[in-house]
């Protein structure tokens, strides 16, 4: 089953391979020398207009400076995969960049490429022959570039990214890249086992890689189950643990266009946050990750739920609170023309008023 | 290393540089518009339990719309050493590294020539890249790379300042690792963070602790980190800083959204779950470490 899925992913190579070498062809002609540098140069405290003038070209990085010649040569002027996934993969053998650090420099080398440049990273994340850091290296690429619905993974891959991100001798870089691509192209079981080791949470390195493999790789499925283990999940450290999951592939889901997904994810985590035996702060990161999607029908709602006198008093006040996290600008108007509603009571009324004040950067006179 | 910069928030010393035609690949458009485009610097630093003074020196900073190039950069500073006090930097503190006109466009990568560093610790150990008890691992090189995610966009006769943001309990690796106030000598492999401020938010407040007698007080020299939500260790930290001495730390240049705030001071730690960050807004936390 799971290598019929991998059928587009195989498809979509070789359609890459003619794609590629089109572009590969047709952009030759094109590819002019490293243009000369042009540097504007002063002493910071001159405090005067420098001359431009031309500088000696710096030394190459020669760390960086590898390149896999099956996958083609590079220039300044052409991005190509190849130069990235050396990049990465170089990157990944040193094992030394933080979780941010990486996804900061995938998403830079992911923005450089074209169209075709992608078409080359799948051939090279489905190529068995590579070696697992040059597809990984690839995997992230696509990920990194919103490719993931088009690129399941074969099983054997899929075993492999697993062991990397939570195997007995997962360490560094690739082990929190693993989880990311894991997340992102594996199957919905992959995910699934993610979060059994989340809400298990008996390693902390573990918990670590499955928070940021499920905030960078994950849909809005994600959000739902999650939602969705929180009734049957023992009150406590589990529930917050699931729940942060949540609130940090919120705010990343909100920067992507999404379509109803978004809304039924939101209803999932705002029904989920009225769970009576419900952590109080597994409660506050799903109201702040339903507040961070920005998505109407769950803005909507906290505010019914901030506003309405027959919901507990604790859920409205973290329901107001939580609408800071949300990133549609206008709420706070909605929310300042709501602060006279005579159904508030005055500590809901405080804050509110609060979270306008917040929102805004600074309290208006009332 | 003589301070040749004076730090200053936001504003220090700052360069007025000749516009320019686009040319080469480190322009980001053809269009011969042209924006100013501001590189300060700011720090993370690592445990002030342990460090007395750290400081690099750099001597060139070039920039380039491609993430992968590793020519054709527009050179935005090349010449004398600018030294930064990496601790000073701090609180929301930054210093000027260079003010430029640059031609309109996006740019994805800053290259920062780092040509020496020194680091004392409070026994006195000092390691410098000049006694050679420092490695700089970006020495021979174009420089070190630094990815502007996302980019940073420049629009003619605007004006954008890019955040460098240096988390020096990263950067500095003690050899060997276990030891680091008798390490034989330390490796700067510099953890540097560019972002652009006009996307930005701040946090800040105070590290606090009971005083004894019913009320709290001010913790100095606390390690702040802005984590992930749900993730408490500090290694996977978003950027970090320490308090001063009346407890109060600001950290600039973080992306919109929600973090947990974690602060520790030797065996003492607190940790404020669910921050919302706002655009240009700073959000006040204060942490009761225990």
């Amino acid at each position: 089953m799971k290598r019929s899925r991998a059928t587009p992913l195989a498809a979509l190579a070789l359609g890459a391979a003619l794609v590629a070498a089109a572009a590969a062809f047709a952009s030759r002609g094109s590819t002019a020398a490293p243009a000369p540098e042009l540097a504007l140069s002063s002493a910071p405290a001159a405090g005067a207009r420098a001359l431009v003038r031309r500088l000696p070209e710096p030394s190459s990085d020669a760390a960086l400076d590898v390149r896999a010649p099956s996958l083609g040569s590079t220039s300044a002027s052409a991005p190509e995969a190849a130069t990235a996934i050396e990049a990465l993969e170089q990157a990944l053998r040193q094992g030394v960049l933080d979780p941010a650090s990486w996804s900061t420099m995938v998403a830079a080398h992911a923005a450089d490429l074209e169209a075709p440049e992608l078409a080359k990273l799948a051939e090279c994340a489905c190529d068995a022959q590579r070696e697992l850091g040059v597809r990984l290296a690839a995997l992230e690429l696509l990920r990194a570039r919103g490719s993931r619905e088009a690129q399941p993974l074969f099983a054997e891959f899929e075993a492999q990214l697993e062991a990397a991100a939570f195997g007995p001798d997962s360490k560094g870089t690739t082990g929190f890249a693993a989880a990311a691509s894991l997340a992102a192209f594996g199957g919905a079981q992959a995910r699934e086992r993610m979060l059994d080791r989340l809400e298990a949470g008996a390693d902390p390195r573990q918990s670590s890689v499955c928070l940021h493999g499920l905030r960078e790789g994950a849909d809005a499925t994600t959000l739902e189950r999650i939602s969705a283990r929180m009734q049957g999940c023992a009150p406590g450290a589990a529930q917050e643990r699931l729940a942060a999951a949540a609130q940090g592939l919120a705010p990343r889901l909100a920067r992507e266009p999404h379509g109803a997904e978004l809304a039924g994810a939101a209803r999932a985590l705002i029904e989920a946050a009225g769970i009576a035996q419900l952590d109080a702060l597994a409660r506050r990161r799903l109201l702040h990750s339903a507040a961070a999607l920005g998505e109407a029908h769950s803005q909507h709602a906290l505010c019914e739920l901030a506003l309405d006198p027959r919901v507990d008093a604790g859920l409205a006040l973290e329901a107001a609170a939580a609408l800071r996290a949300s990133p549609v600008e206008e709420l706070t108007a909605v929310l300042e023309a709501r602060l006279d509603d005579p159904r508030l009571d005055p500590q809901r009324r405080r804050e509110l008023a609060a979270t306008c004040d917040a929102r805004r950067g600074g309290p208006r006179a009332r | 290393m003589k301070h040749t910069v004076i730090l200053r928030p936001l504003i220090g010393l700052c360069l007025l540089l000749a516009s320019f035609a686009c040319g080469g690949g480190g322009g980001g458009s053809s269009s011969g518009a042209t924006g100013e485009m501001v590189i300060e610097i700011t720090d993370a630093p690592l445990d002030r339990a342990l460090v007395a003074r750290a400081e690099i020196e750099v001597t060139a900073i070039r920039v380039h719309s491609n993430a992968q190039a590793d020519t054709g950069f527009l050179t935005l500073y090349s010449g004398a050493p600018i030294s930064i006090d990496l601790l000073s930097l701090n609180n929301g503190l930054t210093q000027l590294l260079v003010r430029a006109d640059v031609p309109a466009g996006s740019y994805r990568q800053v290259r920062l020539v780092i040509d020496s560093a020194e680091l004392e610790l409070i026994n006195g150990n000092v390691y410098s890249s000049a006694a050679g008890t420092l490695g700089l691992t970006s020495t021979g090189t174009s420089g070190l790379k630094i990815f502007i995610q996302p980019d940073l966009v420049i629009q003619g006769g605007q004006s954008r300042t890019l955040l460098l943001d240096m988390d020096l309990s990263k950067s500095f690796h003690p050899v060997p690792a276990n030891d680091p106030l008798n390490a034989t000598s330390y490796l700067l492999m510099p953890v540097i963070k560019a972002t652009n401020l006009s996307d930005t938010g701040a946090i800040g407040g105070r590290v606090l602790e009971d005083d004894g007698a019913g009320g709290t007080q001010g913790v100095a020299n606390a390690n702040v980190s802005i984590q992930p939500p749900g993730d408490p260790d500090p290694a996977n930290s978003i950027a970090s800083t320490g308090s001063l001495s009346d407890g109060s730390w600001k950290v600039i240049g973080l992306q919109p959204g929600t973090y947990d705030v974690l602060a520790i001071s030797g065996l003492k730690q607190g940790l404020v779950p669910s921050q919302v960050v706002t655009l240009g807004n700073t959000t006040a936390v204060d942490v009761l470490i225990q």
